[in-house]
């Protein structure tokens, strides 16, 4: 097995290999036999709780995009900000010295950059493994092969054409159709992002097969969040009591009679352990993450600011150029990890806690008025409080 | 099944792996975590665990495999 980098961590060290793509934690007895030397950070306790740098960063490459998105997180916009290519390699520099794995390119939409290959480009030679997600505006034949430089290209895709245009709100299946083709005839992974909202959860089978047939390798099934122009219609968007209910069900037929690769994001994980079948521990074992902002995840924003993760609105105090200050020392991360090492009840008994972390800060703050409390719509939660 | 295979291939002495998360995370505004390899059985769970701490090791153990003799480049 390659290996094709190696990090101290004070449990012993992240391995990533690349055949197949995985980020492996391995004890110190193992990390030392690969040759890590975690020094100081092996003179103390074993823990996992706060990484020495993220293992991925969310880097904004623009704010702009003429998609016009009615859910769109970022609010992003066709006038919006564009960091030039010196700006953006200046945030790539901080992240790779600080010792980030992979960095996935997003926006606004930044396939639309004429520069974003090079971009990519320069984070290969930095180090780390470059990804992007689009909507598919702006993947030509000539690009799509350009784009082989990513390690893996997500298209937003939420089904065909009604579908499409009733989580969107504006007419963009064809064009990521279209983007899914191009980009699999050129050989680059591709992967397929499905938001999951009441009104495509009904249709996650037909989503999956469709993916599978136009070539995409991954179904990306995201949580609908109440962050930009999401907040606007969140109650009208989220998957209602019994759909969540189901959840986990719907999740296990995907994945259990597909090739086609299934994830969730941080967001779901607690709607997928709601009926309890999947154990904690196989949770951990399989690297299976809830909230990890501020602990593997950091994401800069189109202006260089630094937040905890892309849907946090609050004030950025930190720059991405100073990755490695803003790691140790922003004020939001670190809240972040407080409320993880330490959360209110239940979930502070919760035996999911580990890998949960408390359920996601974004949808709590927008339902709740105060992201430091319980995910108000994970399962467990609901329950409890009846 | 040679010796190899009749080691824990994930023991204490040896080193172990304490847990894998699979694919790339190409999504740009959350974390993903693949989920596929949870609804496997415990026992094809915990073999994967071993296999992969086993092939981690090779390297150090099979010299002059050039498919396999990667070192890390760039440990910390």
């Amino acid at each position: 097995m390659r290996v094709r980098r190696i990090r101290a961590e004070r449990f012993g060290a992240i391995v990533a290999v690349d055949d197949p793509p995985a980020l492996v934690a391995v004890d110190r007895v193992l990390a030392r036999r690969l040759g890590a030397d975690g020094g100081a950070l092996w003179d103390g306790p074993e823990s996992d709780e706060v990484l020495t740098a993220p293992t991925e960063a969310h880097v904004a490459a623009t704010e702009r995009c003429p998609a016009a998105c009615t859910g769109c997180y970022a609010d992003a916009r066709p006038d919006g900000h564009e960091p030039s290519f010196e700006a953006l390699c200046a945030r790539l520099e901080s992240l790779a010295r600080l010792g980030v794995f992979s960095v996935a390119f997003g926006g606004g939409e930044s396939a639309l950059r004429h520069d974003v290959e090079r971009v990519a480009e320069h984070a290969r030679a930095l180090g780390m493994v470059p990804t992007l997600s689009t909507s598919g505006l702006g993947v030509t034949p000539a690009r799509a092969a350009a784009f082989r430089v990513f390690a893996q290209v997500n298209v937003s895709w939420d089904g065909g054409g009604d579908l499409y245009r009733a989580v969107r709100g504006y007419d963009g299946a064809g064009a990521a159709e279209q983007a899914i083709g191009l980009l699999s005839e050129a050989d680059v992974p591709v992967g397929v992002n499905t938001v999951v909202t009441r009104e495509t959860v009904a249709h996650l089978g037909t989503i999956a097969d469709r993916a599978e047939r136009m070539g995409a390798v991954e179904l990306q099934l995201l949580r609908f969040k109440p962050s930009g122009r999401g907040r606007l219609d969140y109650l009208g968007r989220r998957l209602e009591p019994a759909q969540a209910k189901a959840l986990p069900g719907v999740l296990r037929a995907l994945s259990v009679e597909r090739a086609i690769a299934i994830r969730i994001d941080c967001a779901m994980v607690p709607l997928l352990v709601g009926d309890g079948a999947i154990g904690p521990e196989e949770l951990v074992r399989f690297g299976v993450m809830g909230c990890e902002a501020g602990r593997s995840l950091m994401t800069v924003d189109a202006r260089g600011g630094v937040r905890p993760c892309s849907f946090w609105e609050g004030e950025a105090a930190s720059r991405g150029e100073d990755a490695g200050r803003a790691w140790a020392q922003d004020a939001a991360l670190g809240r972040f990890r407080a409320h993880a090492a330490s959360p209110p009840e239940p979930c502070r008994s919760c035996r999911y806690r580990a890998s949960c972390r408390g359920g996601c800060r974004i949808v709590a703050g927008h339902l709740g008025g105060d992201p430091w409390t319980p995910d108000p719509e994970c399962p467990r939660v609901r329950a409890l409080g009846r | 099944m040679d010796r190899e295979d009749d080691r824990d291939l994930s023991s204490a002495e040896e080193g172990r792996v304490l847990s894998v998360r699979f694919g790339r995370s190409a999504n740009c505004s959350s974390v993903g975590s693949a989920i596929d390899v949870l609804f496997v059985s415990s026992v094809v769970g915990t073999a994967l665990i071993g296999a992969l701490a086993f092939l981690l090791r090779r390297p150090a153990r099979d010299e002059g495999d050039e498919e396999d003799d990667a070192r890390p480049p760039d440990p910390r």
